[in-house]
């Protein structure tokens, strides 16, 4: 009997805040060790925690884009337990009264459009970080207090793709309204994942374990598929799965259950006395909601409808917002679905791998675009061949000089082609009459060599001719 | 929370706040704590059913602040009063493996 996974994930995102969610310190990553404090912070005694309204809006927004209802009125709450890197011995956090409540993201992992629900949005402040070295665990602040949103699924989604999917869907719409960087490296971004499998039918939960330590999409899927394995293998086996946390080992490729000490949790939550109920005003809220942009459910949709994208190449341009708006930047005023999806490919593809292939960044190149454009509309019209494209592309991203100057001297040394009817008819012909062996070849059903040809042309031309018009050419005389 | 205090609870919570309590000790804080409970849960006998809860004693909603880096504290003032510290940081007993 088949078996069906059952995951529910808990994400949490770093606000792009200036400062700490409840101190005026830097909130921005990285800084040389405690340079980023404030008494709040360093949990000095006496210091008294001030909200920071920005995150509020933040959060209030990742609410209202992920279809939650926003709460006029919620409570921060301590959740206490003790560690060097949590001076207070508490983390401020919201319990029983969470800003947002019950939303959900559509997502599409490839076998049509499913709906996930979202528990609860609640603000939080970050840990610090500890180094545990031979000498002792080397503490630092510079993240204690950072604002954290912890976004909350319920158990409905079905396999590790749903996940992934639910996942990029997720970091797009926080990325696209500008609360998170989307950094799983850094761990601006971060995720948890409670697995439980059981019989397909069957519609109790199956015991649960919670995955941690996940910070790459890649890790993510291999956890999951790992982790659904290992209880369906145990369960087969006759043994019962217990409820625990597991740390996902990517060296090792295995979870592995943390150790039974570190497991025993009593936050002992309580509403913290330092902080009166967070009320939302209904002119802010939706002053905030006017801040919306369009998300990337809705920029997808635009990309296929109006501009005649196919449904992955919207996907993958609509990934960040910056891409986006690139593409848009330069495909400017003529929208033709032909041009548009030529462009698309020409970006996502050429360019993207030449990039790839350089010292050179996105944000390097961004000020040719419209150079960009134009040298792809020639390309497409035939004006420039495949390697005149290669050949221009390979130079500018190679030059040291400005990607715009490098890519003016690069056009102007492959130069275009230049149809002149008169000269190309003439070298045909003149192929044709060297190559008696092969016509004779071609004629009696070697429809292949056409290619023979092509290739002598291409030769002489130094790759400077419209293969499309070489072989038209090429196919009348050689048929005819 | 109308459990009675007595040593077992009391030993948990000591593990929860990281303190070494003898058998002794236990046994004396589970006395001490349970009196202390017991005073305080008169008030469980106040009839509070058409009381509203309450989650903070004063009215109103919290102030906000503006999203400004204002702090003045420098690393080497934060790390003054730390008992021991190396190469920036707060330097602790090793707390894991």
């Amino acid at each position: 009997m088949a078996w069906e996974l059952v995951i529910g994930l808990e994400v949490h995102a770093q606000l792009r805040t200036e400062s700490k969610l409840f101190g005026p310190a830097s909130a921005a990553f990285g800084g040389a060790p405690n340079s980023h404090v404030d008494a709040v912070s360093l949990g000095l005694p006496g210091a008294l925690p001030v909200l920071n309204k920005e995150a509020v809006r933040m959060a209030a927004i990742a609410g209202l884009a992920t279809n939650c209802e926003v709460q006029r009125h919620s409570v921060f709450a301590r959740k206490n337990y003790f560690y060097p890197d949590l001076p207070k011995g508490y983390q401020i956090s919201q319990f029983d009264k969470p800003i947002c409540l019950a939303g959900h993201l559509d997502i599409d992992a490839g076998e049509g459009p499913r709906r996930i629900r979202i528990t609860r949005i609640h603000m939080e402040e970050d840990a610090g970080k500890s180094s545990h070295r031979a000498g002792g665990s080397y503490v630092d602040l510079n993240r204690a207090g950072v604002p954290l949103i912890e976004i909350v699924s319920e158990p409905d989604l079905r396999s590790a793709d749903e996940a992934v999917a639910y996942l990029k869907e997720l970091r797009a719409i926080l990325i696209y309204i500008g609360v998170n960087d989307g950094n799983l490296e850094e761990g601006s971004f971060r995720c948890d994942a409670n697995v439980s499998v059981r019989r397909v039918g069957q519609t109790t939960l199956g015991t649960r374990c919670e995955i941690k330590n996940l910070n790459s999409f890649r890790g993510i899927r291999d956890a999951i598929g790992y982790e659904s394995a290992r209880q369906i293998r145990q369960i087969t086996a006759g043994e019962t799965i217990i409820q625990q946390t597991r740390l996902w080992d990517v060296d090792k490729g295995r979870t592995a259950a943390m150790r039974s000490k570190e497991q025993a949790h009593d936050y002992r939550y309580f509403p913290d006395p330092d902080l009166p109920p967070l009320l939302i005003a209904a002119e802010d809220l939706t002053a905030w909601a006017a801040t919306i942009p369009e998300l990337p459910a809705q920029r997808r949709s635009r990309f296929v409808s109006d501009l005649g994208l196919d449904t992955e190449m919207a996907r993958l341009l609509c990934e960040d917002p910056e891409t986006a708006d690139r593409y848009e930047r330069t495909l400017g005023q003529d929208q033709s679905p032909e041009r548009a999806r030529s462009l698309a490919s020409f970006l996502t593809g050429r360019l993207a791998g030449a990039l790839n292939k350089s010292e050179r960044s996105w944000a390097d190149i961004d000020t040719a675009m419209t150079q960009l454009a134009e040298v792809h509309d020639q390309w497409r019209d035939g004006k420039l061949s495949n390697k005149m494209l290669t050949d221009v592309l390979v130079a500018a991203f190679a030059a040291d000089a400005s990607f715009a100057d490098a890519l003016e001297s690069a056009r102007d040394h492959t130069g275009l082609i230049e149809q002149d009817d008169g000269a190309l008819d003439d070298m045909l012909a003149a192929i044709i009459a060297a190559n008696p062996g092969q016509v004779a070849a071609y004629r009696s059903g070697k429809h292949k060599l056409i290619g023979f040809f092509v290739g002598q042309v291409m030769r002489q031309l130094q790759g400077k001719a419209n293969a499309k018009v070489v072989n038209a050419k090429l196919k009348a005389l050689l048929d005819g | 929370m109308s459990d009675a205090i007595d040593a077992t609870a009391v030993a948990d919570a000591a593990r929860l706040a990281r303190l070494a309590l003898e058998p002794a000790e236990q046994q004396a804080m589970a006395a001490e704590l349970e009196r202390v409970r017991a005073w305080v849960s008169m008030l469980q006998a106040v009839d509070v059913s058409d009381v509203a809860p309450m989650t903070h004693p004063h009215e109103g909603a919290m102030g906000l602040r503006r999203d400004r880096v204002s702090s003045d504290l420098t690393a080497a003032e934060a790390l003054a009063n730390a008992p021991a510290q190396a190469e920036g940081h707060f330097l602790v007993p090793r707390v894991v493996g």
